[in-house]
């Protein structure tokens, strides 16, 4: 089948919490995109910038600095999403002929904005109960280890496994080998979840060149990406926030794409909080529901395992700064299919997903998600 | 971004019922669809929402202690998403004397607290 587009280059920032301002981090980030990709920055047709908290006129700030400012910019926001929608807008626009070659874009200065939880958008009657994000999420740990019996453990070996992933990536925030009662013995946060358990305040950003397909560029293809709002939850079913956004986004893209499950060589998913990587691994359909905390403990998402996942350390140990994470996601994809993810490489993998989920508005199982397919390609 | 001043009090959601409170929504005209947030048409059929009341009994579908600040409150405090009969999800505290008996499945009925919405324990019969 025909791609969508190509990732001619890729760039990022390192993660965390840095003296560098938003524009420095899109310069670090473009600078090193653009390198990568061996192209005239001047031949980029189109500009897509993933933002969430930072001031409006941030892209084009950001953007001028950078070297780029007669390119028609679009920014977009879907929360946490934000940047994997820049980069599923590239794709789009690549693919239906309005440009040969875009650049997405995703940034966040976090650590200028905000200290502790995020909160939930004050709009919305649960925040003002007291609701933030690590409460939103912790409510669906809870709710799974009495649905299902998910252990504290379980949830807790993803902590393990993302930090220790981390160690082998030098642009993570954290990294770190911990045991499963380190995990737990963190400082509590919103029961279940405990402080190893939730990604920190980042900042970062990430850049994408991306080709036309057919137009003789060489790198990874992106198979399929599909971006989906949600739908109102809850709903008639007793699924967790989030998971009927993911699983639908999910099946459309595994399907565009022509792929099962056993096809996918590598995933990188949104994994701001534990219970967060686990119910996306089941809602993408790599296990049955309820069935992603053992499979996690038994080592299935591990380096070796059945389905590596979150080899960067995620969104717990890489960091997330929101509008970037995305961007961040699918750089390690890129590397990974193009055997340049150094001591985390894997051996020959083929085909890697991306998936983002973003948002917490009241009344909806998130904002928006996007799932994302690549493949190899050709050598560049 | 985290401005708590937008005027909104959960505890505005109950209004007097008869010698207790109902929990004031919204219900679509053909169907099950309710929210708490205002809406003026239904997301799944687009017809349109009706304000309604609700009865303040349900059960918990989960809870967590939040030990972290929020911009509107202090920690320690415990929330519960709280399934009504009738309909909706809504957010509750859940004060320290009703914590220990927490758990998913409670049955509950909701008080105002403050300018909160608070839950307490009743029997399945009471319900």
């Amino acid at each position: 089948m025909s791609a969508l587009a190509t990732v001619v280059g890729i760039g990022t920032s390192n993660f965390g919490k840095q003296s560098l301002t938003a524009q420095e981090l899109v310069a670090v980030a473009v600078a090193e995109a653009v390198a990568d990709a061996g192209v005239d920055p001047r031949d980029i047709d189109a500009v897509f910038v993933g933002n969430v908290f930072n001031y409006p006129g941030t892209a084009y700030r950001a953007l001028l600095a950078a070297g780029f400012a007669d390119a028609p910019i679009v920014t977009v926001e879907s929360a946490c999403a934000s940047g994997s929608l820049a980069v599923h807008l590239a794709a789009e626009a690549v693919r239906r002929g309005d440009a040969r070659l875009a650049l997405a874009i995703g940034v966040e200065k976090m650590t200028d904005e905000m200290a502790g939880p995020i909160p939930t958008d004050p709009h919305d009657i649960d925040a003002a109960g007291g609701m933030v994000l690590p409460a939103v999420y912790a409510m669906s740990a809870t709710r799974y280890m009495d649905r299902f019996g998910l252990t504290p453990e379980q949830l807790a070996q993803v902590s393990v496994k993302n930090h220790r992933n981390a160690l082998a990536n030098p642009r993570a925030q954290y990294r770190g080998d911990f045991t499963v009662q380190q995990v737990l013995e963190s400082r509590e946060i919103a029961t279940p979840l405990t402080l190893l358990q939730c990604s920190p305040i980042s900042d970062g950003a990430g850049a994408a060149v991306i080709g036309a397909p057919d137009a003789g560029f060489a790198g990874p293809t992106i198979r399929s990406s599909r971006y989906l709002s949600a739908r109102p939850w809850p709903d008639t079913t007793d699924r967790v926030w989030n998971f009927e956004l993911i699983e639908r986004a999910s099946r459309l893209a595994l399907g565009d794409a022509g792929l099962v499950h056993d096809d996918i060589d590598v995933v990188e998913l949104h994994d701001a909080f534990t219970i967060g990587e686990l119910v996306t691994l089941e809602a993408l359909g790599f296990f049955p529901e309820g069935g992603a905390g053992r499979a996690t403990q038994e080592g299935q998402t591990e380096r070796d395992g059945r389905i590596p996942v979150n080899l960067s350390g995620g969104l717990l140990s890489r960091g997330h700064p929101l509008g970037a994470t995305g961007v961040a996601q699918l750089a390690e994809v890129v590397w990974q299919l193009r055997g340049d993810a150094g001591e985390r490489q894997l051996s020959d993998p083929r085909f890697g997903l991306v998936e983002t989920m973003g948002g917490n508005v009241a009344g909806l199982s998130g904002n928006g998600c996007v799932v994302m397919t690549l493949e190899r390609g050709a050598d560049r | 971004m985290s401005d708590p001043a937008v005027g909104l009090r959960p505890a505005d959601l109950a209004v007097p019922e008869g010698d207790g409170i109902a929990i004031a929504g919204w219900r679509c005209e053909n169907g099950d669809y309710t929210t708490l947030a205002e809406a003026f048409r239904c997301p799944w059929c687009f017809g349109t929402m009706q304000a309604a009341r609700f009865a303040p009994v349900g059960r918990v579908w989960s809870h967590t202690r939040v030990l972290v600040p929020s911009p509107v409150r202090r920690p320690p405090y415990t929330l519960a998403y709280v399934d009504l009969d009738e309909g909706p999800r809504v957010l509750c505290d859940v004060p320290d004397a009703a914590v220990a008996a927490l758990r998913v499945g409670l049955r509950v009925r909701l008080a105002v607290a403050g300018d909160l919405l608070t839950v307490e324990p009743v029997a399945e019969e009471a319900a």
